[in-house]
């Protein structure tokens, strides 16, 4: 089962300790062994070796013939976990765990058997350490024995085959001393593991079946007694601590191991219907929003397509007016008919071009007290007056000045707007006979039906 | 509290919340359907209801992933030139500027497309520009005039016949040059792609050409002019043509030492400037200038009945359509469109040298403007406009067309007044649908719909598309429409495209210059009868 081979510990340093030198032993399964020696006398560190907890400097430490120290750190905590039970000198146990807890733990951090079952052998094995009635103490509340216990249960927990017990009565009285020694022999003998243990009792180390006694590293004395005949009929019994049946495995309480299920199951049935709440309201919302931003679209498209259509303008007529000015008139008419449009008063600017731009020319309203906001329901005739006396303009059509009339207005279907306003910017181009012009210096450049007229439109096309 | 506010209670309220919701928003949109059947079957169950789209380009962002194997030809208008696009990827294949041809003043207007069973490899089209003064009647404030740049090179009314040799576009012929005729408006090729006809209203004055290839030289087939003649020439410019008078059609001959005919440029022209949209006022008015304006007729167009042997004359002060037999080039009869006025009348030759015919008519209701021919041939339109807005709908299956019968028009309560107006037209490859743009003034945008054959109903309607709709083609796959805007040559321009048969939005395809007319280049003789042909 153990072969220890020729293993040895050394510390390097200013000065180099030897703490095992040269050990080497042979451990038959079910068979146990005592190591004695003063402190410092290198047990621990020798046990820690076999245990896999410190490196060995030289030698090889066989476990079933696998030297664990040649495994990677994951095959080594698995072979610790699955084949190795270890006893402190301290009980070490998880202070906010229950004992029961406390022993059910290696089982669920390996995951070897399911939490109820790793309970249900947990209760049994506190049974068997006669904590029956201690299931649910914290370590707080129990006494140094009984701590003792539940690590002693614990370090059966995962049904070892090597039990390492290292001086586990270290702080404890000697009766408890006795009493706890006594246990772990009965266990190794029971449960037919494997057990090695490093004590100062001379009487439990008496009863092992092998006893090597440790002075500065090296083992000063050895003795083998003759196998201890086991007990099938006890070991059977025993060994059925490890065997729980469904029934009792269904009806443990798990506190610990199937946390993080019942963590996320209920997390799941908070957060399901929280989360679907959340994407209704986000949903309610978006759409609600969505709708409210298109209706603002079709409604603002509706405003520009009835300020567009709705509404036509254009110049009505042009006439001479006094001096050089001429009577612009312009007129607003509501296409729609039922409705009335309400249009700010335009401003209306006149321009001539000169050159390849547009001058801009006096221009003036001839309402007067016209309103702010016109009412348009049917056509809507405004004048205006405009002085173009330019006298470089260009000619395109002979004679003529080319003119551009431009009208701004603000317009909405209600008299007092808020957000249901949209601005129109139109431009008219018309051609104006001069004041000064010669009809038949005109009519000798191009041909009319008529006389000349003063203005001639461009179609709204 | 926990009695209250359960899990369980929670839950199973959100998840009630939950299908609240989804059902909720399903019974909505499941009764707004129930509302929209239950109007469109409950008010006059025997008429179609339209159904109104208003187009928000914003929505519209380039939805459509490929159009088909086809090239798209759009002319720049006063951009000069025209530019030929694959829809298949979106690329400029080609573009042709007359200027760099010595086109001072080009406005590339109008054009047509002969078929190509292969257009990428190369195809032919034919593209009139406008009267050089032309470009002066948008507002531009432009020295082209005092540059001398619409002088000798820049009268415009070309005819140029343009190649695309698969790479480049090469300009094979300048027709007005080759034959003396220059017409600056509509070209439309006949039915068996053997030719073209052209025309121009500010001369009024139509010919018929034959087909050049390559380095030939076209000739003139025939050539006719409508003048009118109006039965109050005294009174005010108006009564000239409301009070009625007649239509003159003279056949045109060449001269005989040359060989030419005497229009080209600006020669034959009775007014400075075409008749947009609305500038039939401006006749009205004698505020549009010119050597013969109350002769005018306003022979603007001709379209070709899809069996190859009739052409319509469109005639717009009149609103009416002279018939000719293209098999002896006479004219047959005079289709009159405007509501309350007779539908087919007589023509009588007067005299036969040169030949000439007389159409009488008693009055003139209203204007026309666009028409054009259903792809089976047994309808035709022509838009009445201003004094009406309507579409009439004449019967044209007789094989004889002094048969041919006003049957309806089509109209829609939203045109009154002189705008909105329909506008251009043509047809669904299959037929069913006729396609009309609907044009209001600007800065406003413009629309279009569509119109049931059967019924002569509008079922739909497309607004706020663009400003100034203009012409529309179809793809001859059936799937596509395209309705093109020019902008009022200063504004936005560019194409919307919707099915043809779900009449569904699809998006805008985008386009440099102003508009005014756009063909899908057929590759087969028979899709001339879709194209710009038997419509405009």
């Amino acid at each position: 089962m153990l072969t220890v081979h020729s293993i040895g510990k050394r510390y390097a340093g200013e000065q180099t300790v030897e703490a095992v030198k040269n050990v080497s032993l042979d451990l038959q399964e079910g068979r146990s062994l005592a190591i004695v020696g003063r402190s410092g006398s290198g047990k621990s560190t020798l046990l820690g070796m076999i245990g896999g907890i410190s490196r060995p400097t030289s030698g090889q430490v066989l476990i079933d013939g696998v030297d664990q120290w040649k495994l990677n750190d994951s095959g080594r905590a698995d072979l610790r976990n699955q084949k190795l039970g270890f006893v402190f000198q301290f009980a070490s146990l998880l202070p906010s765990l229950r004992a029961v807890d406390n022993v059910a733990l290696p089982c669920l951090i390996s995951g070897s058997i399911p939490a109820r079952e790793a309970y249900a052998r947990a209760h049994a094995l506190l049974d068997r350490v006669g904590l029956s009635h201690r299931y649910d103490s914290f370590p707080g509340q129990l006494s140094g024995g009984e701590q003792r216990r539940v690590a002693i249960a614990r370090a059966l927990v995962n049904s070892p085959r090597l039990l390492l017990a290292d001086e586990p009565t270290a702080d404890l009285d000697e009766a408890t001393e006795s009493e706890i020694l006594n246990l772990l022999i009965d266990i190794h003998r029971a449960l037919n593991v494997t057990l090695v243990m490093v004590t100062h009792n001379p009487d439990i180390a008496a009863r092992a079946d092998h006893f090597i006694e440790m002075r500065a590293g090296e083992t000063v004395s050895r003795r083998d007694t003759s196998p201890t005949a086991s007990k099938p009929a006890e070991i059977e019994t025993v060994t059925s601590l490890y065997e729980v049946s469904p029934e009792k495995a269904a009806a443990e309480k798990v506190r610990l191991g199937e946390g993080l299920e019942v963590f996320v199951g209920r997390m799941v049935m908070w957060i399901v219907p929280i989360c679907v709440i959340a994407w209704c309201l986000n949903w309610a919302v978006a759409d609600y929003e969505r709708s409210e931003i298109q209706a603002k679209a079709q409604r603002r498209m509706a405003l520009e397509e009835l300020a567009m259509q709705g509404l036509r303008a254009d110049v009505k007529s042009v006439e001479f007016g006094k001096g050089k000015t001429y009577v612009v008139t312009l007129y607003l008419r509501n296409t729609k008919g039922d409705e009335p449009l309400y249009v700010m008063s335009p401003m209306v600017r006149g321009f001539v071009q000169v050159g390849t731009s547009w001058l801009e020319v006096p221009m003036k309203s001839l309402e007067s007290g016209s309103a702010q906001v016109l009412k348009v329901t049917g056509t809507q005739i405004l004048k205006f007056e405009m002085e173009p006396d330019v006298p470089d303009f260009t000619q395109l059509l002979p004679y003529y000045m080319h003119v551009r009339l431009t009208n701004d207005m603000l317009i909405s279907p209600r008299s007092q707007p808020k957000d249901d306003l949209v601005e129109r910017n139109d431009s008219y181009y018309v051609y104006l006979k001069p004041h000064d012009a010669d009809d038949n210096a005109i009519l000798g450049k191009m041909k009319f039906p008529g006389k000349p007229p003063v203005w001639i439109p461009m179609p709204p096309h | 509290m926990s009695r209250v506010f359960s899990r369980r209670k929670i839950l199973g309220v959100a998840a009630l919340g939950a299908a609240g919701m989804v059902f909720g928003r399903k019974l909505l949109s499941q009764a707004g359907e129930g509302i929209g059947k239950w109007n469109a079957g409950g008010i006059g169950s025997n008429e179609l209801q339209a159904s109104t789209e208003i187009v928000n380009a914003g929505n519209l962002k380039q939805s459509f992933e490929q159009l088909g194997q086809y090239i798209y030809l759009t002319p720049q208008k006063l951009g000069g030139g025209t530019h030929a696009v694959d829809l298949n990827s979106g690329r400029t294949l080609a573009w042709i500027s007359y200027w760099n041809y010595g086109d001072s003043c080009p406005i590339s207007h109008h054009l047509a497309a002969y078929p190509s069973p292969d257009p990428y490899k190369g195809f032919e089209f034919l593209n009139s520009t406008q009267g050089g003064d032309n470009v002066m009647i948008y507002g531009l404030p432009t020295r082209i005039k005092e540059r001398g740049l619409t002088g000798k090179w820049g009268m415009g009314n070309h005819i140029y016949r343009v190649q695309f040799d698969g790479q480049s576009m090469n300009l094979m012929e300048d027709i007005a040059e080759t034959t003396g005729i220059g017409l600056g408006v509509h070209t439309t090729i006949y039915p068996d792609a053997s030719g073209f006809a052209g025309a121009d209203g500010q001369k009024d004055v139509c010919a018929f050409f034959n087909r050049a290839v390559g380095t030939e030289k076209t000739q003139v087939q025939m050539a006719f002019r409508a003048d009118w003649i109006g039965a109050n020439p005294n009174g005010g410019m108006e009564e000239n043509w409301s009070k009625g008078g007649k239509i003159r059609l003279t056949r045109l001959n060449a001269a005989k030492e040359t060989g030419r005919y005497e229009l080209e440029g600006t020669k034959g022209n009775k007014i400075d400037w075409e008749m947009v949209p609305m500038a039939e006022y401006l006749v009205y008015t004698g505020q549009l200038p010119g050597d013969n304006p109350k002769g005018l007729s306003g022979l603007d167009a001709v379209v070709h009945h899809p069996s190859g042997r009739y052409s319509a004359l469109i005639i717009r002060m009149l609103s009416c359509a002279i018939i000719i037999d293209r098999h002896n080039w006479e004219p047959v009869c005079c289709l009159h469109c405007p509501e309350g006025s007779p539908g087919n009348l007589a023509v009588t030759k007067v005299s036969s040298g040169p030949d000439t015919w007389e159409i009488k008519l008693d009055d003139v209701k209203c204007v026309g403007h666009e028409a054009g021919f259903s792809p089976d041939g047994k309808s035709f339109l022509m838009m009445n406009n201003i004094k009406q807005n309507n579409m009439a709908v004449f019967d044209t299956a007789d094989a004889d067309p002094r048969n041919w019968k006003k049957i309806t028009y089509v109209k829609d309560p939203t045109w009154s007044g002189d705008y909105p107006s329909p506008f251009h037209l043509c047809f669904s490859v299959d037929g069913s649908k006729m396609f009309v743009s609907v044009l209001y003034p600007k800065p406003a945008n413009s629309g279009c719909c569509v119109v049931d054959t059967k019924t002569w109903k509008i079922i739909k309607k497309f607004q706020n598309i663009g400003p100034d709709c203009q012409t529309m083609a179809v793809t001859y796959d059936g799937k596509y429409v395209f309705q093109i805007f020019s902008g009022f040559q200063r504004m936005s321009s560019g194409a919307f495209i919707f099915t043809q048969d779900t009449l569904e939005p699809v998006g805008y395809l985008p386009n440099f210059g102003g508009h005014h007319d756009c063909v899908i280049v057929p590759t087969k003789v028979e899709q001339l009868k879709n194209s710009r042909c038997t419509t405009l």
